[in-house]
């Protein structure tokens, strides 16, 4: 059982990261979502595994896509290219580093057990777009955590479950 | 020993073909098809839906299993699972392609790690995707693939690796 509350860490991490690029950003709300979901215009997917396995989806749009990446190029960016994609996976990984070493933290010393190693591993991050598309990223029913980032929806479906 | 691109190609092509043979060993079991990697083609939806599993790798080796295929395709793996008899409903489709992508990750996995002799990898659960003009980009990841054509449909087996470089913020 964990001790500690998911949605803290992703908000918290997503705050870390949002402010540190320099876009406004409002946490909203989370609602549970079908083992189906209709994702967004623009999607990272990351797998998590280890003692906790399961995806962490971030679905957004084409403006908040260009817009970060415009912060981490330094430059206008026009078109979703190859290194719009790479700037994003850089961005999508940093985030999903810093949350499994937020869990690390939280679940670094238990009390029934002593010092735990938690092992928990990010693969890369794989862009995911299409016209009328449709994912599952488990066969369980996932949680979806909504944001607006410069009052565009940004969304980030989990299913995570500890092993 | 030190990782020289020569040693991590050849252990990238090791992964890969581990990861070809869980596929096709999966394939026999499963659908009863006994099928060999082709020569390149194409998968043209031409208004079907394309269809994706992608399964993240992470450990000692960063990277992705892709599975392509069009959703047509994927139903007759999924009809083959179902003993022949017809899906209830559309969302079967996902149930039966996941489970079928556990499998063949799971052997993989199972394979890599017994000729490594210590835990290689981890994967992380299959997740699918559908849609008309499916664009899925793993950047800053060198991949190989594989062909299959059998009764069944068209598949491609897509296993991209990285050296796990990314730049911290």
């Amino acid at each position: 059982m964990t001790n500690f509350n998911l949605i803290d860490i992703f908000s918290q991490v997503f705050d870390d990261l949002f402010s540190y690029i320099g876009l406004n950003h409002k946490f909203m709300c989370e609602v549970p979502s079908s083992s189906l979901n209709s994702t967004e215009m623009v999607n990272t997917l990351v797998g998590i595994s280890g003692d906790m396995e399961g995806n962490v989806m971030f679905g957004y749009t084409d403006k908040t896509a260009k817009e970060i990446a415009e912060k981490l190029i330094g430059g206008e960016v026009k078109e979703i290219d190859i290194f719009v994609k790479a700037a994003l996976a850089d961005f999508y990984s940093e985030f999903c580093k810093r949350f499994t070493n937020k869990i690390k933290v939280e679940t670094a010393f238990d009390i029934s057990s002593g010092e735990k190693n938690y092992i928990l591993l990010s693969s890369n991050p794989t862009y995911i777009s299409g016209e009328d598309m449709f994912g599952a990223i488990s066969k369980v029913p996932s949680k979806k955590l909504f944001f607006k980032v410069n009052n565009e929806k940004f969304g980030i479906a989990y299913s995570l479950e500890q092993k | 020993m030190e990782n020289t691109t020569e040693v991590l190609e050849s252990k990238f092509d090791t992964l890969f073909g581990l990861a070809k043979r869980s596929f096709e060993e999966i394939m026999l079991e499963v659908t009863g098809e006994a099928i060999q990697a082709d020569g390149e083609f194409s998968i043209q939806p031409e208004n079907r839906l394309s269809l994706s599993i992608i399964i993240g790798i992470s450990g000692n080796t960063n990277g992705r299993i892709l599975l392509n295929t069009s959703v047509d395709y994927g139903k007759n793996i999924a009809v083959a699972m179902n003993f022949g008899d017809p899906l209830e409903n559309e969302e079967d489709l996902h149930v039966y392609l996941a489970e079928f992508a556990n499998m063949f990750c799971g052997r993989a996995a199972t394979h890599i790690n017994n000729a490594f002799g210590k835990r290689e990898i981890w994967i992380s659960p299959p997740a699918i995707f559908s849609a008309k003009d499916l664009d899925i980009v793993t950047p800053n990841v060198s991949s190989m693939k594989a062909y299959y054509e059998c009764s069944l449909g068209k598949f491609i087996v897509d296993m991209g690796f990285s050296e796990n470089t990314y730049d911290e913020f």
